[in-house]
């Protein structure tokens, strides 16, 4: 009810803002005719999708799927008509209303044209190097609640690992390389990536790596992904007005962690909940899930009856709540309506949006909504002088969204990893409730020690959300004449943010929070009453720019264009980040309520880049492009010395089919190479809580510490400020008893340091074939990474544990192919439109420092030549016929332990990233879907390590587990006797010789025998004693994944409908995301993990997964109509 | 009207891009101080003094670092405590791979005494006396795990490539150090400061107690030296040691518990490792090499510690019966440990003792008296001065069983691995007594004190149970089992750290060629142990 009374109010806000906005532009209807007709190619078949434009004005129409277009012209104004891959054709309107169009096939006048850097638009055909473009109005129908999400599978080379939580960030992978740099509308923006409103891009341009992106300079290091914004409509009337709804629903999940629900919570077959609040008589108070098995025998449980004595009686023990999980987790909802609004004039353009997302999570009492006003206009004061502005603010908040990290605070951790069938959640629902439960002070629950009732969970514990991101600029051109203009620019980006978590009372954090009293001690308890935490950042970058654009002919042969400018960049960035020791009074989240002293943390930064910066683009007859780019630099960020550096880059590119005879059938052949070098250093990409900043630990370790201690995940917000990584100083802590101190460096600073290198070759060829109908772009690229700016390590009895230096030089290779064709397409409207993306790299070590033979990172001492995304490990012991070693007790043989032992248990990132779009069309009915996916790599699957651990997995109720089990199970006489081992480990034991290894291998099978392994013991002890914490092999999985991402079927309304309303256009479509994935292990969705490796910060950071959120099929409908 | 425009927008464009230039030092992070800041003294020695509770390379979170806490995994390495769940309570395995380094402790020492000159104008201050001994104490920490180490040149960054002293030299210049803070804090102490604490130190001892704490710990390091005690003249170990012992006007050593170097718990902060929030008693038993001693001897710290072995009260034992108490033996697999575990087999922590309260029982001893009174008696046994073995031994003994708490017929609630009392016993320390009376300078007389050493050190003094079965074999630790390691037999010493194979390369070569024949193997015999 609440939902719908929410969406009643943003249907209202639309339409309310439409009729504000209709009011103001939609003035003139003027005196014109109509001219209809059809645009068809030599052999006849319509075009659709043709622009019709008339002459001198930016006014114009597109031919619809049937190729038909309808126009108001005033007699005697010229029509162009133009599309790609056809010479461009006028027609001067004279008394006809009624015409017939054919455009010759041409490559000669191939015009497409793409934005570069800085937002230079260029012919395609005169770039050296890849870009990709992706039409924003591809991906507004089956949305996902991030923009930039949605370019999944679209664009070869880059890989979109979409996250799977609420407001996370999709990790962006393009060429092996995250942190790309985003910029809307030619001004870099700082991006969380929710910030940008889909509805409002014309245009999505991702350049490929440094080749593209040179000009941006250290910023563009990795590419960048280039927003161009929808301007001022060019329709004929002067304005427009679109709508867009779209409405999905999120259900059914496609990566669940497959659970057991035959036995229960406790130890070796035996469990008994305590007689008194919290367990704390137990011994089962965080027990694990290697209880009794469900047969109704009577076990002491938290519902359990207590008698006379105080002593709890027994009751049926049964699997009460085998889909508890999937009962407690609700329907989301993905809602966002946008209604704009483009005018233009003779003199003006503009263009108005609202957007309003709203987002119903899964999880229950969860949401975010999302509003975004977009506001562009452009005066032209003269025909040489005109100004643009545009201005984006975009408002996110929430009350609650899930914090999903390893702890009682998930859900899949609660329900997945330790949840026991033995209860039924309507038991719960009153989570103040039942025996144990005292209002607003104590949860009423089943389990205490690393549990909380997950409606306590959902309603109580809460992390709320709000975010304000403003980006805008104001630029004035001038244009001298045909050859020269100038433009002058100033533009903000901004953000402020504050993220809150209330803690309420008697919350189980983790048992190893011991900073927290939360016992019994002289048979009172202790109510822990929660905490409070805040959360702000702030974020304020200035960019002023000026740019001279100048083009010139030399005779028929020669013709020059550039570019030069320059750019002041100013950085500045805030954030405090606070927590409560405790509160004193309950449910009172404030500072002043703080039991203990208040722990509060600020950090500020601050930079500045001054750049200067040119193109020279040198186009000699119609044989050869050559483009130059150059940038010198001034970061604040670096020493004296070494804080001025230039860097350039030259690509080259020829359109064969210009210029030479080539066979028939090939329609456009261009080649291209490049070559960029780029510098940079000492700024970070991202930045986590002040506490993290200063402190260099998260602040899940503030409280409690240790390996589990602590509580809350370390938000990293986008940043690319200093990151003051080469400075030797003091900071001050305290270890004992809130008595001060200090920490010192660990890492020596140089006053030397040099910025880091990137060099980029890229070479690649772009192919059509049979007058277009087939395309295929290929890019084959090697870069020379480095050296970076590195924390190399030093011999440690120089008292320090590293030095910056210019270190670790990596080397990239890799390939991206494009295919795009249309197989089919015939004259009676139907067309077969396929989309192919495919990409693979590889990063190898090449050098490491002077003097240093194998870098020690990750486990493993890498040498020169080996591949960086080397998972190494702790693997099985093999006899030579590849079975498992086990010892004289029955578990499989360590791993000798140290560094060198560890075996390579497979690469993190993944073979090839690959996806596929078909696009049916018939007249006014569409049809298309994607498939996208992964192939290679493997994963340390987080969630099933844990579940295997905790007794939870499935596999371990089937085959030989379930079977010991079982038996196991049966040798307890209903838990009231030890149980007999019935685990025989599958491999052999070592019967004569002593085993002799070399790198943790055996290195003398022949003074070895074996025998099969016969010895038995408890599955629990072969799983927690045996495999858990002792191998990583069994954990490993296939990283590759295949997912039916997106299905959309479209139904145009035909204009003759549509004729005698207001309406011009209107679009139905059926939407679906995510519907089917197919992967060895469901357990975790493994599109988020898209990175394995990554250089920037030197770890295998994506080598294992985490608690993700479980993810579900997304379908609906969407709603597009133009006015 | 155009270029009227035109002008107006360049100026103010130039203006506004020239008054958003950051102004001021932008390269140096403002959050924190440089390295050229005035920072207290007292700050570095509360780091150091943290650092030295928490173990060699804790703090900096060095590779293989490890807590020197109690019931940690150094103390299953002691064999107090056995594990019998890898995930609750760690792995028992001796898997003894590359070192950590207690070098970070150099450094903060070098921060410390430069502070400290800078701001007092003279080096002899108390925080250039516990400067010495912090360095010694690096030092020897490293060096009794690996051998040879760098010294001479290590801690200061102009040298990256530090080369290796002689495991010799290393323990020839440590005790100097020592007896220079020994020197220097004698002549900083006065009537007027002889009871004030040190500024920044977490112990709170005052200047005489950190002198004894100097002196004693000097004398643990060179009993330590015993196997080379007679073959390097150049250390006068036998003298030092009986000087030390012989002038206490010069030498003031520990003269009670009162003096120990010990690490306070405390309610709010800094936590005992068991406390009411950390319920699990049931994955980690007492371990069998202590037990054995202690119920032998009718120890009656034994119902202190342990509790009795659930089976054996099932079968009817008391529990005053000291064979209801049964170690677990940590040469076992933890899957025989955990099957045998699960039939109530072994005796747990003394659950009513240990997770009673938030501060713990006991302090957790660093440097202790008791240890004091066995290192000398073990000198007299020895032979390397004059003295009744008996009495120090005997004064051991006594300072162990006050620090527990423990008095002649005392009456001792004992309770099961949950706390709950199962009956009571009374303490007779007289029988124990009587049972370990002194052997005499003997063989025997040797055993006992190491034997009762071993017991006094149960949950405290970091690595010290291990390095005294290492250089004596005694108390005998299991040994020689598939529960130690892979290859079945601890090992005698450490591989170097990755980070100075690596990037001290020559030097290291060297040093583990001139050691051991150029195999960095953990189970060669060092200099020390020879």
């Amino acid at each position: 009810m609440m939902l719908m009374k929410k969406n009643l109010l943003n249907v209202f806000r639309m339409l309310f803002t439409l009729v504000l906005l209709l009011s103001v532009t939609g003035n003139l209807f003027a005196q014109r005719m109509q001219v209809t007709g059809t645009v068809t190619d030599e052999s006849n078949s319509t075009i659709p999708g043709a622009s019709v434009m008339i002459k001198g004005t930016n006014v114009g129409v597109s031919t619809q799927t049937n190729g038909t277009f309808n126009i108001s012209v005033q007699k005697g104004q010229t029509l162009v008509f133009r599309s790609v891959g056809y010479a461009a054709q006028e027609i001067t309107i004279g008394t006809q209303t009624a015409l017939s169009v054919k455009l010759i096939n041409d490559s000669q006048t191939l015009g497409e044209v793409v934005v570069t850097a800085l937002g230079i638009r260029k012919d395609v055909r005169k770039i050296g190097y890849a870009t990709q473009e992706v039409k924003g109005a591809d991906l507004v129908k089956a949305r996902e609640p991030n923009a930039i999400n949605s370019l999944v599978g679209k664009v070869a080379g880059l890989t979109v690992g979409g996250s799977a939580e609420m407001l996370g960030r999709p990790q962006l992978v393009l060429r092996g390389s995250t942190d790309l740099l985003f910029v809307v509308d030619g001004v870099p923006v700082n991006s969380d990536t929710w910030n940008i409103s889909a509805d409002d891009i014309e245009t999505y341009t991702v350049l490929k790596g440094p080749n593209a992106a040179a000009l941006y300079g250290s910023r563009g290091q990795n590419g960048a992904i280039l927003v161009t914004t929808k301007k001022g409509s060019k329709d004929e009337r002067g304005f427009t007005v679109d709508f867009n709804s779209s409405t999905m629903i999120e259900s059914g999940f496609v990566a669940l962690p497959e659970t057991q629900t035959q036995y229960g919570y406790g130890n070796d077959y035996k469990y008994a909940y305590g007689n008194d609040l919290y367990d704390l008589d137990g011994s089962y108070r965080r027990t694990n899930i290697w209880g009794p098995k469900f047969d109704g025998q009577g076990v002491a449980q938290y519902n359990s009856p207590l008698d006379a004595a105080g002593k709890r009686t027994l009751t049926p023990w049964t699997a009460k709540g085998v889909d508890n999980f999937e009962n407690f987790m609700e329907t989301g909802i993905l809602s966002t309506n946008n209604v704009s609004v483009g005018a233009s004039g003779e003199k003006y353009d503009m263009r108005a949006s609202v957007t309003h997302t709203y987002q119903k999570g899964m999880s229950p009492n969860t949401k975010l909504n999302i509003d975004n006003f977009a506001l562009s206009a452009g005066y032209k004061f003269s025909d040489k002088f005109r100004i643009d502005g545009s201005l984006n603010l975009n408002s996110q908040y929430t009350p609650n969204i899930p914090d999903v990290s390893y702890g009682p605070n998930s859900y899949v951790y609660q329900f997945k990893v330790y949840g026991s069938a033995n209860w039924a959640l309507d038991e719960v629902a009153d989570y103040w409730g039942g025996d144990r439960g005292k209002k607003d002070l104590v949860q009423n629950f089943v389990e205490y020690g690393r549990h909380n009732n997950p409606y306590f969970t959902a309603n109580e514990w809460l992390h709320s959300h709000n975010k304000t991101d403003i980006n805008g600029y104001a630029k004035i051109s001038y244009k001298v004449n045909d050859h020269l203009n100038f433009q002058a620019r100033t533009q903000i980006t901004t953000w402020n943010q504050l993220r809150t978590e209330s803690v309420p009372p008697s919350t189980n954090l983790n048992q190893y929070v011991n900073d927290y009293y939360f016992n019994k001690t002289g048979g009172i308890y202790n109510i822990w009453y929660g905490n409070y935490r805040e959360d702000h950042r702030n974020l304020m970058e200035h960019n002023h720019d000026i740019l001279v654009n100048f083009n010139q002919k030399v005779g028929d042969f020669l013709a020059i264009s550039g570019s030069a400018g320059g750019n002041l960049r100013t950085f500045e960035y805030s954030s405090n980040w606070a927590t409560t020791f405790a509160l004193t009074v309950p449910k009172v989240y404030t500072f002043a309520n703080s039991r203990g002293p208040i722990k509060s943390y600020t950090f500020d930064s601050k930079m500045q880049v001054v750049s200067g910066y040119y193109t020279l683009d040198f186009g000699i007859k119609n044989w050869l492009n050559i483009n130059t780019t150059g940038r010198v630099d001034n970061l604040s960020t670096l020493p004296d010395g070494n804080n001025t550096f230039f860097y350039p880059s030259v690509s080259v590119s020829s359109v064969l089919t210009d210029y030479a005879k080539l066979p028939d059938f090939i329609s456009f052949l261009k080649l291209r190479g490049s070559f960029a070098d780029v510098r940079g250093g000492l700024t970070n990409p991202t930045i986590g809580s002040s506490y993290q900043a200063v402190t260099g630990s998260t602040v899940g370790s503030l409280l409690g510490g240790g390996t589990y201690g602590g509580y809350g995940t370390e938000l990293l917000s986008s940043y690319d400020g200093p990151s003051y990584d080469n400075q030797n100083a003091y900071s001050v802590t305290t270890y004992y008893n809130n008595t001060s101190s200090v920490d010192f460096s660990k890492n020596i600073a140089s006053s030397s340091i040099k910025p880091f290198n990137v060099k980029s070759y890229e070479a690649g060829a772009d192919i059509k074939f049979l007058k277009n109908r087939l395309g295929a772009e290929f890019t084959y690229f090697t870069s020379i990474n480095g050296p970076i700016i590195y924390q190399l390590a030093v011999a440690p009895s120089t008292g320090y544990s590293t030095q910056s230096v210019n270190a670790i030089t990596s080397k990239k290779k890799g390939w991206e192919l494009s295919l795009n064709g249309t197989p089919v397409r015939t004259s009676n409207g139907f067309s077969w439109d396929v989309m192919l993306n495919v990409s693979t790299f590889k990063e190898t070590l090449k050098e490491i420092y002077d003097g240093v033979t194998s870098l020690p990172i990750n486990n493993h001492n890498y040498q020169v030549g080996e591949r960086l995304d080397g998972f190494y490990g702790r693997a099985y012991v093999r006899s030579p016929d590849g079975q498992i070693i086990h010892d004289a007790s029955g578990l499989p043989l360590a791993q000798q332990a140290g560094i060198n032992n560890n075996q390579l248990l497979g690469y993190a990132n993944p073979d090839f990233v690959f996806g596929i779009n078909n696009r049916f069309t018939y007249k006014n009915i569409s049809f298309s879907f994607q498939w996208d996916g992964r192939t290679g790599g493997k994963i340390f699957d987080y969630v099933y390590a844990q579940m295997f651990n905790a007794g939870n997995a499935i596999e371990l109720v089937e085959g030989q587990y379930g079977a010991a089990r079982l038996k196991e199970w049966q040798s307890t006489n209903g838990g009231t006797v030890t149980a007999t081992g019935a685990m025989i480990g599958n491999g052999v034991v070592i019967t004569s010789g002593t085993p002799h290894y070399t790198n943790g291998k055996i290195d003398n099978y022949n003074e070895l025998t074996f025998a099969p392994n016969s010895k038995e013991v408890t599955l629990r002890s072969y799983v927690q004693n045996g495999v858990y914490g002792l191998f990583d092999e069994p954990f490993m999985v296939n990283r590759s994944y295949l997912k039916l991402r997106e299905v959309v079927i479209g139904f145009s309304l035909p204009k003759k409908y549509l004729a005698k309303t207001f309406i011009r256009s209107a679009t139905f479509s059926l939407v679906g995301r995510n519907l089917l994935y197919f992967a060895e292990r469901k357990d975790i969705d493994l599109d988020q993990y898209a990175s394995g490796f990554n250089l920037t910060n030197r770890t295998l950071s994506g080598k294992q997964s985490d608690l993700q959120s479980s993810t579900a099929r997304r379908y609906g409908f969407n709603i597009n109509i133009g006015f | 009207m155009k270029s009227y425009i035109l002008k107006i927008t360049a100026v103010f464009t130039l203006m506004v891009i020239l008054s958003s230039c950051e102004k001021g030092d932008l390269l140096s992070n403002p959050n924190v101080a440089s390295e050229n800041s005035t920072i207290p003294a007292s700050l570095l020695l509360n780091h150091l003094t943290w650092s030295f509770y928490r173990g060699g390379g804790v703090v900096d979170n060095v590779a293989n670092s490890v807590a020197e806490e109690p019931f940690g995994q150094v103390m299953r390495w002691n064999q107090f405590t056995t594990s019998n769940n890898s995930y609750y309570r760690g792995q028992n395995s001796y898997s003894f791979s590359n070192t950590a380094t207690a070098y970070d402790v150099l450094k903060y020492v070098t921060k410390m005494e430069s502070q400290s000159l800078s701001q007092n104008g003279t080096p002899n201050t108390v925080y250039g006396a516990l400067g010495k001994f912090f360095r010694a104490y690096s030092f020897i920490w490293l060096t009794q795990r690996v051998g040879d180490i760098p010294m001479s040149q290590a801690g200061d960054v102009t040298i990256l490539q530090p080369k290796f002293d002689s495991q010799h030299d290393v323990y020839k210049n440590s005790l100097q150090l020592l007896d220079d803070a020994n020197t220097l804090m004698g002549t900083l102490i006065t009537s007027l400061n002889s009871s004030n604490v040190v500024d920044g130190d977490i112990y709170g001892l005052t200047y005489l107690q950190w002198q004894k704490v100097i002196n004693t710990y000097k004398l643990r390091v060179l009993i330590s030296l015993s196997k080379r005690a007679d073959d390097n003249a150049d250390l006068n170990i036998k003298t030092q040691f009986a000087t030390i012992v012989n002038n206490p006007a010069k030498y003031p050593v520990m003269t009670g518990n009162g003096d120990n170097l010990s690490f306070k718990f405390n309610a709010t902060v800094n936590k005992y490792i068991y406390n009411p929030d950390e319920t699990y008693n049931l994955f980690a038993n007492i371990s069998k090499t202590y037990l054995d001693i202690t119920t032998s001897t009718k120890d009656p710290r034994t119902f202190i510690t342990s509790t009795p072995a659930p089976a054996q009260v099932t079968a009817g034992k008391t529990v005053s019966d000291f064979s209801a108490y049964v170690g677990s033996n940590i040469a076992e697999t933890q899957a025989t440990l955990t099957a045998n575990d699960a039939k109530g087999m072994y005796s747990y922590v003394n659950f009513k003792r240990y997770y009673a309260n938030f501060v713990g029982p006991d302090p957790c001893v660093l440097v202790g008296y008791p240890e004091l009174c066995f290192n000398i008696a073990e000198a007299i046994n020895r032979g390397w001065l004059a003295g009744s073995a008996a009495t120090w031994y005997t004064n051991g003994i006594n300072a162990s069983l006050t620090s527990y708490g423990l008095t002649n017929g005392q009456s001792y609630a004992v309770g099961n691995r949950e706390g709950v009392t199962l009956g009571t016993v009374t303490i007779n320390t007289a029988d124990f007594l009587a049972a370990v009376a002194y052997k005499g300078d003997n063989a025997a007389g040797l055993t006992q004190i190491l034997q009762q050493k071993y017991v006094a050190f149960f949950q405290n003094s970091g690595w010290e149970a291990f390095y005294n079965w290492r250089r004596t074999g005694l108390p005998a630790f299991a040994n020689n089992g598939p529960g130690i390691n892979p290859a079945g037999t601890i090992p005698l010493r450490w591989q170097y750290p990755v980070d100075e194979q690596n990037n001290n390369a020559a030097n290291y070569a060297a040093a583990v060629s001139s050691q051991y024949g150029g195999s960095d193997d953990v189970n060669k015999v060092m200099w020390l142990l020879k």
